[in-house]
């Protein structure tokens, strides 16, 4: 064994000295190159662990302190003079093996933990919370979908009151703590179309009554808004997005930089993914409910396939995972498999 | 004792010395991923040991005539502070949730806590480095902190936000003037005309990109205001939505590049006009190189699904470090030590927490 450059700094000015360093078989600490001799015990001194190949600094008795470069020729001379091993951060950190093995890890952690830990927890959380949060939450929904896309219907009266009876059938079954209310609105750029508010009510739109060919098949829609509210998915959505980001954030450590910040871009097929398993929710609230009325299920598929048609289907299969909602053809081939 | 491998230099000789930076994306991925693994698996609690491994990692691998800086925090500190500001959060959400409205109460109370927590921020991360073996100081400065953080800003809307580029200018010199390398302060040279250039330069920038913007997109197809274009045929789901994307992307860009601009800017200014006894630092980041490093990272990021995070890192650090000098007048032997004195480290933790940017 032979001596280690070393670096000296008093700790009183900025000054540097060269030294050199050895340890000797008797677990003894020496400096070289000072006025005199300078020895200490190994275990005198504190030697920090090593951390990728930056310099490694000795603390000495007195706040005087070391820096050594070398770090190889350091880690010999302590292993084999002061049986010291080297630390396990560190031997975990230069293994590509073990690298390797916790990108793994990382990653099965990060699935389970957002795709199903995250889902089943605010899914809890949700149910034990009661339905006037949902109320609040979507407060001004209605009032602000007006304003900016929606207008009043124009279907005849008759109409109208034919469907309110079919959404009344199916919110008395639904058996709700949730007000359940139908609105009907003029659509416009809206389309055929019809969507849930957190708080309870379902708008249908004019396009998409006429779209129906019988009550059954309208039936089946309410039913499947009224799924996406029994099943309070506006507040599970709310609970697992912020959640989601929460965990991102802990993970990536700094938020201030606007580039870490793009590290929760990803977080966004996620969400995606979380509301295609709410449709498929209430895909199966609504199938419950016609099964239960003895409405076939064809019902159903025979609307969305007639949606499609009329709008296209999300997109090539390629953007499968995009997209918010699941494909239309598993969802008819969904209906026939129960039926 | 000896001084081999010293530059020769004789007492008053002025020589410019790069800072070195030697960190690689290789070696910190592995400590990163690490470091990522062991938090989640202990529920954030090695986080404050993994806070302080990131930060050794790299003032360690930032060299100045051939010595590394070093950080020192102690981390079972850093998760006493991490534990108050989560109980500090739980406080807020309890007192939302059982007494509606009174919220505010509690986030008035943050906001005029917050230049406390800045002043104390800082103390603790200069007090925990050092550079050959000297710490690093904050003056204790809770005047001056009211007055750039609290102060002046709250005149901002008053003054039509004119006031703007003075208050990041006073920030800045609070920060700078209070700090200081064992007994020797740190002083500040810019001026507000400084700033008032950068700020009107990144308005002009924006209105021109902007500018471009509009005028690409109607170029392109979305006149829609029966003006002649390529606009009156009918367009097809495919191109609406090309054109979707593309105004998506050109937003993105107004905001970025004159964001790039000032942060980059402001940076030079800062390091450009700081001196420490007769030594003086220099900063010449370039815009286009900046900006150039933000979109690369961003991409890299979201297409790594986060796994390029170190190494965007390691790349942005290299580059504003290989871009800074000192200018050094004599050596850099003289500094002396100041007295040693501990701060707890609620103030860094608790202002990480609430996302207390200082701006620098």
């Amino acid at each position: 064994m032979s001596r280690i450059q070393a670096r000296y700094f008093d700790g009183q000015t900025s000054r540097r000295y060269q030294v050199e360093i050895q340890i000797f078989p008797d677990r003894t600490f020496h400096i070289f190159g000072m006025d005199g001799p300078v020895q200490y015990l190994v275990d005198e001194v504190r030697i920090s662990t090593r951390l990728g190949n930056t310099s490694r600094s000795i603390e000495l008795p007195g706040g005087s302190r070391l820096e050594v470069s070398d770090n190889d020729a350091l880690d010999q001379q302590l292993e084999t003079y002061a049986t010291r091993a080297p630390h396990w951060l560190h031997r975990l950190e230069s293994s590509w093996h073990y690298v390797l093995l916790s990108v793994i890890s990382l990653a099965a952690i990060s699935w389970g933990f957002v795709v199903y830990a995250i889902p089943a927890i605010a899914k809890e959380v949700a149910f034990a919370l009661p339905a006037s949060i949902d109320e609040s939450i979507g407060e001004s929904g209605l009032e602000l979908l007006d304003s900016m896309m929606l207008s009043p219907t124009e279907l005849e009266p008759e109409r109208q009151e034919r469907m309110q009876n079919l959404f009344a059938a199916v919110a008395t079954d639904a058996r709700d703590e949730h007000e359940l209310r139908l609105e009907l609105r003029h659509g416009g750029v809206f389309g055929a179309n019809a969507l849930a508010l957190p708080s309870g009510i379902v708008i249908v739109t004019d396009e998409l009554a006429g779209l129906a060919v019988d009550d059954q098949e309208l039936t089946a829609v309410m039913a499947h808004e009224v799924g996406h509210v029994v099943n309070r998915h506006s507040l599970r959505m709310l609970l697992q997005n912020s959640a989601t980001a929460v965990v991102i954030v802990a993970i990536t450590g700094d938020v201030t930089s606007l580039t870490a910040l793009s590290a929760t871009i990803p977080t966004a097929l996620v969400q995606a993914s979380f509301s295609r398993q709410f449709e498929t929710e209430a895909d199966i609230y609504a199938y419950g409910y016609l099964d239960q009325h003895d409405i076939e299920r064809s019902h159903f598929a025979r609307i969305l396939k007639r949606l499609e048609d009329a709008y296209g289907d999300d997109g090539p299969d390629a953007f499968d995972y995009l997209s918010s909602h699941p494909r239309t053809e598993d969802r008819i081939r969904e209906s026939d498999s129960g039926s | 004792m000896d001084l081999p491998h010293q530059p020769d230099r004789s007492t008053l000789g002025k020589a410019t010395v790069d800072f070195e930076f030697r960190g690689t994306a290789a070696e910190y991925f592995r400590i990163w991923i690490v470091n990522v693994l062991l938090s989640m698996m202990t529920v954030g609690i090695y986080s404050a040991w993994a806070k302080v491994r990131r930060k050794k990692y790299f003032y360690r691998n930032t060299l100045l005539e051939g010595d590394a800086f070093d950080y020192h925090a102690d981390p079972v500190k850093i998760l006493k502070g991490r534990l108050i500001a989560v109980a500090g959060i739980a406080m807020y959400v309890a007192v939302g949730y059982l007494v509606p409205g009174v919220e505010f109460l509690v986030l008035l109370l943050i906001f005029i806590l917050s230049p406390w927590l800045i002043v104390k921020a800082r103390m603790f991360n200069a007090r925990n480095s050092s550079y050959r073996n000297i710490r690093f100081t904050f003056k204790h400065n809770y005047a001056g902190a009211y007055k750039a953080y609290l102060g002046l800003p709250l005149l901002i809307p008053f003054t039509f936000a004119l006031i703007f580029p003075f208050v990041r200018f006073v920030q800045n010199e609070f920060i700078i003037a209070n700090s200081g390398f064992g007994r020797s302060a740190f002083t500040f040279q810019a001026t507000p005309g400084k700033y008032y250039r950068i700020y009107f330069a990144a308005a002009g920038i924006f209105l021109l990109v902007w500018i471009l913007v509009i005028f690409l997109l109607t170029g392109l197809g979305l006149n829609d205001n029966g003006a002649p274009g390529p606009a009156d045929e009918p367009q097809t789901p495919e191109t609406s939505l090309l054109l979707f994307y593309l105004s998506l992307i050109a937003l993105a860009l107004a905001y970025l590049v004159p964001y790039v601009y000032v942060t980059t800017q402001v940076h030079n200014t800062v390091f450009g006009n700081t001196s420490v006894a007769r030594h003086r630092l220099h900063s010449n980041l370039r815009v286009h190189e900046m900006l150039g490093i933000y979109v690369t990272n961003i991409l890299a990021i979201i297409f790594s699904l986060g796994l390029a995070i170190p190494w965007a890192r390691i790349r942005t650090t290299r580059y504003r470090l290989e871009h800074l000098s000192l200018t050094i007048v004599g050596t850099l032997d003289e500094f002396t030590a100041a007295e040693k004195a501990e701060v707890s480290a609620t103030g860094e933790e608790v202002g990480d927490f609430f996302d207390i940017d200082i701006g620098i």
